[in-house]
């Protein structure tokens, strides 16, 4: 919750992966709960919609669905839209993306950190296993004031680059160049999702896995970004980085909170029937995002910042089907 | 209840109760905190807390609580008291009673442990003083004042402990600086003290000036409370005011019952002096017949044990206070707030039995005899309540018989009625050789001289009479001064004159007691005039004038018989021996002191030491820690003088310096013992009266011995705003506990 003390940014693959966990995530591959064509001859089967004969599962139709996808013999039958899901197909593209706003740079440890280091580990897994890897960073500062160090500028800038991305790495050699990318950016500024998410959209190739990075707190809300991003044939899994100080805010006395993106201020006296309040709003946010998420076919997995990436990517993400 | 320093509160209230109101609306100064969002807080602290400025107020139990402290504090500031039995005088006289009868241990009755009388009356007096109302702390600003008390203590004689005051700490130390007294009970003094200190009434004239009336009604009421057990035998003596209010509060046990030792005396027979009889006097206050053992310790040693007993105390039924008296306009007003059968109960009074006990013992030199009171062998626990007066202390002088030198012409019958007296020295001195050793100025060295018609010559240690310093039996001659320009002499002689018998004689003198002179004739009288107003007596007379005349002026003292016995038929009657020897007796009386009585508590005592003595200290008896040892110097002539004595058992006089006849040697230093007893009646008899009888009434006690003056309220809340505080911190924690 509170802003990072002092931080020491990574500069190379080695600040964001040890050794122990690369050898760690080499035999896992990325999986995909979606078919998708795939643009080259890869490794894998392909399965393309249609010609499958292995049938997944079904979900509700929601709007902006694919309409070629309703199952129409289960409307006819019980007059409701339902979506036919697939099993995979062979070449997939990974998409990982990072929230970079000054919101992430908090907590201990820092958000942004443990988001860089599970893009990274990502990013590694499908480099090495010959998927498409892009990786786009959301970034409330322009790209330039960041590389300068201009940060306090750049925080009260209104967002003029939201985005900026890395697309079509391909095999072990690019993996440095990955780790370049994700270090360079430095986190900082007011992200607007809705915006960054249209300028994903737009610049999107392909379809694949598209993994976001993010805490989610967003003024504007996160709705209408997700709705965006999630019209466009991805596989949306979104990851929820929360610090431990905000789950557990150790603040007391009376306080003037500032937020650090947007200088906006609500003045509280901690106290424990507060606090229960906080962390009950907390919990309700988290639902809620989970339950949209529920509804429009992707997964969310809220997580720590202090979970150790390992265990993140080679047990949570795969038990969530994301990685094999 | 009432507010001593309600405008106050009201003052300090109406600036508090706002502040600590808009203390709460205030805003807090807040730390600044820089977080990721504020998205989350905000709707927390909508949910939590109303917008509205008095809303904020609602239900804020902080601020309920520290209001409650504002109003306990507020309320202390007032200062209310509680009253509940409170005095009406301003004024207060503490009498405690401090006399013999006030160590009796049965106080307060039906105690377990009970503790001396005197011990229960200060503890009451005290609470008495705590109970005197106090202005406010914050009237005291404004000159008011409180109740004031004195203290007065007395026994046989009184003394101010402390004036009016309403200083507390000073009437608590001095009630607490009372110490015990061996002394008889007298409270006549201390009333008339009480009275002395006692503020004049003023009286204030239309013009505004006052004057000093004595005795004019009035002005502040004084209550006078006497704490005691009533045994006050000049009760009837005090007369308090009659606007003045007179409390007694009754101390000790009614019931108690006491043996004492009331009398003792110490006397050698005269027959055998080595043989010395100690009579005790005894007296039983209880209601029942008591036996009781009788101890005997001379020197430390037990010599005997008696068992006595003594018959019950009996009451007297004609015995009832005048209670009539308490009728009428010029009766004060009598605090009757006893019980209502205290208020019928006449005065316990006691006609105590009385018993004796005589121990003979054989010891010639000089002794010092304890006596002492024990329970009946085999019987456990004390003797009665009150140990005072169950020993007494006496001392005998060494047995001593007279030395008796006879001036005589040598006269048969004189030498035959003497040879058969009881003497230690019987000496003949041939008449020429006395007067050459009186002209010498030499005294012979013996206790009774007999002058058989010889006289002293005159030399310049002789006074009006023509005697020199001495014990004289002169017989057959009359002393008449012939100095001219001296005083007129008590005697003088008018020469022979005829036959005469005696008529007249004093019975009650000891030189005559037991005597019958009407059968001696006188062949040769003398005639002989008594000067009215002089120091010559005439004690036996004939019926033409003095037949025998006692003469005692400063050292002298003599027995004149101014007829020739050998031309008398008295030598022949056995009424002349017995005279001899009473006569004899009674002139050497003062050499002999074959009976010596023990002084008595409260006296002034005298003793004269021998000639030289220096360095004279006065030690109390063993056991009594309040008095100290003094240092004395004696007079001139070796008298020190010392008292009154309060205390009773054995002083000790010691000196550096010769010895007299008893006294001790002891390390280098001489040692006389002086036993002072209580041997009072009226102080033995310790059971505590229920009322007292004054002179204008009968005052009867207090049935409630509890004070309760006006109760300070406000450490109580104080001590509520300490709880209120404390609930809040409690609150607080849990409030703000993370």
């Amino acid at each position: 919750m509170l802003r990072t003390s002092s931080i020491s940014r990574p500069t190379k693959l080695e600040d964001l992966l040890s050794s122990k966990e690369i050898a760690r995530l080499d035999p896992l591959d990325l999986a995909s709960r979606r078919v998708f064509f795939g643009k080259l001859k890869g490794e894998r089967r392909s399965k393309k919609r249609g010609h499958s004969v292995e049938f997944a599962d079904h979900r509700p139709y929601v709007t902006g669905d694919d309409l070629r996808h309703i199952d129409w013999n289960i409307f006819g039958r019980l007059d409701k839209l339902f979506l036919k899901l697939f099993l995979e197909e062979e070449d997939l593209s990974l998409h990982v993306v990072l929230d970079a706003s000054a919101s992430s740079d908090c907590g201990e440890p820092n958000k942004y950190l443990f988001m860089q280091r599970c893009a990274m580990a990502l990013g590694y897994v499908g480099l090495v296993n010959l998927n498409r890897v892009a990786c786009t960073i959301m970034s409330g500062i322009d790209a330039d004031a960041a590389g300068r160090g201009e940060q306090s500028a750049a925080r009260e800038a209104k967002p003029a680059s939201p985005i900026r991305a890395l697309r079509d790495l391909r095999g072990r050699r690019r993996v440095h160049d990955l780790a370049r990318f994700i270090c360079a950016t430095m986190p900082g500024g007011t992200l607007s999702f809705r915006a960054a998410a249209e300028r994903i959209a737009l610049s999107r190739r392909g379809k694949g896995v598209m993994i976001i990075f993010s805490d989610f707190f967003f003024k504007d809300g996160y709705e209408d970004g997700l709705r965006i991003l999630s019209g466009h044939g991805y596989d949306l899994i979104l990851v929820q980085v929360l610090s431990p100080q905000e789950l557990e805010p150790p603040i007391k006395g009376d306080l003037r909170l500032k937020d650090i993106e947007d200088a906006d201020t609500a003045e509280v006296t901690i106290s424990a029937p507060l606090l229960k309040r906080y962390q009950a709003n907390l919990a309700a946010y988290c639902q809620k995002l989970r339950e949209f998420a529920l509804r429009r076919d992707m997964a969310l997995l809220t997580v720590r910042s202090d979970t150790p990436v390992d265990s993140l990517v080679a047990d949570q993400l795969r038990r969530l089907g994301v990685l094999k | 209840m009432t507010f001593l320093a309600w405008p106050l509160a009201v003052a300090v209230g109406a600036v508090a109760v706002p502040a600590l109101i808009i203390l709460y609306l205030l805003k807090l100064r807040r730390r600044d905190l820089e977080i990721s969002t504020t998205l989350l807080w905000k709707k927390a602290v909508q949910d939590l807390q109303a917008n509205a400025p008095l809303q904020k107020l609602r239900r804020n139990i902080m601020l309920f609580i520290q209001l409650l402290v504002l109003a306990a504090l507020l309320f202390a500031l007032a200062e209310p008291v509680m009253k509940s039995s409170s005095f009406s005088g301003q004024r207060h006289v503490i009498l405690i009673d401090r006399s013999a009868s006030m160590a009796s241990l049965d106080s307060p009755p039906n105690a377990a442990t009970p503790g001396a009388r005197l011990a229960q009356a200060k503890k009451e007096a005290i609470a008495l003083v705590d109970s005197l109302r106090e202005p406010g702390l914050f009237a005291k600003a404004a000159n008011a004042t409180g109740d004031e008390a004195m203290v007065i203590a007395f026994d046989n004689a009184a003394d101010v402990r402390q004036n009016f005051t309403s200083d507390k700490q000073k009437l608590r130390e001095a009630i607490e600086g009372i110490t015990q007294s061996d002394a008889g009970t007298s409270m006549s003094e201390a009333m008339r003290l009480a009275k002395a200190h006692a503020p004049k009434r003023l009286h204030v004239d239309n013009d505004g000036s006052t004057q000093v009336i004595e005795g004019l009604s009035g002005g502040p009421e004084i209550q006078i409370h006497l704490f005691s057990d009533g045994r006050i035998p000049d009760s009837d003596q005090a007369k308090p005011s009659h606007e003045d209010k007179f409390q007694f509060h009754s101390i000790g046990s009614r019931s108690s019952g006491n043996l004492g030792v009331v009398s003792v005396r110490a006397q050698r027979q005269y027959d055998a002096p080595k043989k010395l009889n100690i009579f005790v006097g005894l007296q039983n206050s209880d209601t029942v017949d008591r036996t009781v053992d009788v101890e005997l310790t001379v020197e430390g040693a037990v010599a005997a044990i008696k068992a006595v007993t003594l018959p019950a105390a009996t009451t007297p039924n004609a015995q009832v206070p005048p209670s009539g008296a308490n009728t009428g306009a010029a009766t004060p007003a009598v605090a009757n707030s006893g019980s209502p059968s205290a208020d019928t109960e006449p005065p316990l009074v006691l006609n105590p039995g009385v018993g004796g006990v005589v121990f003979s013992i054989e010891r010639e030199d000089a002794l010092l005899a304890e006596i002492r009171l024990r329970p009946p062998t085999g019987s456990a626990g004390d003797l009665d309540a009150f140990s005072t007066d169950d020993r007494a202390y006496v001392e005998a002088p060494p047995a001593k018989r007279l030395r008796v030198g006879v001036v005589s012409s040598g006269s048969l019958f004189l030498s035959s009625a003497l040879a058969g007296l009881p003497l230690a020295e019987l000496r003949n001195i041939p008449a020429a050789e006395y007067k050459a050793m009186t002209q010498k100025g030499e005294t012979p060295p013996f206790d009774v001289l007999i002058l058989d018609g010889v006289l002293p010559p005159l030399n310049n240690m002789s006074n009006a009479a023509g005697l020199p310093p001495g014990r004289f039996l002169i017989l057959g001659s009359v002393p008449a001064s012939t100095a001219k320009d001296g005083p007129p002499a008590p005697l003088t002689d008018k020469g022979k004159s005829g036959n005469a018998t005696i008529v007249d004689w004093q019975r009650t003198h000891p030189a005559l007691r037991s005597l019958t002179l009407d059968s001696v004739f006188i062949a040769e009288g003398r005639d002989v005039e008594v000067r009215p107003g002089s120091t010559a007596v005439t004690i036996a007379r004939t019926e033409r004038g003095p037949a025998i005349i006692e003469l005692s002026s400063g050292p002298t003292r003599a027995i004149i018989v101014p007829f020739d016995i050998g031309a008398s038929s008295w030598p022949l009657d056995v009424s002349f021996v017995v005279f001899l020897a009473s006569a004899l007796d009674y002139l050497g009386g003062d050499a002999i002191a074959g009976a010596n009585d023990a002084t008595q508590i409260g006296a002034t005592v005298s003793e004269r030491l021998p000639v030289g003595a220096a360095d004279v200290r006065l030690l109390p008896p063993p056991g009594v820690e309040d008095v100290s040892e003094s240092v004395l110097s004696p007079l001139p002539d070796g008298t020190v003088v010392f008292g009154p004595v309060r205390r009773a058992g054995v002083y000790r006089l010691t000196w550096k310096g010769a010895a007299a006849p008893g006294d001790i040697q002891e390390s280098g230093r001489t040692i006389r013992r002086i036993p002072v007893n209580l041997l009072d009646p009226q102080e033995s008899v310790i059971g505590t009266t229920r009322s007292v009888e004054l002179a204008n009434t009968v005052v009867n006690a207090s049935a409630e011995s509890t004070f309760q003056g006006d109760q300070r309220l406000w450490p109580w809340l104080l001590l509520a705003c300490a709880g209120l505080l404390m609930i809040e911190w409690f609150i607080y924690n849990r409030k703000v506990h993370i």
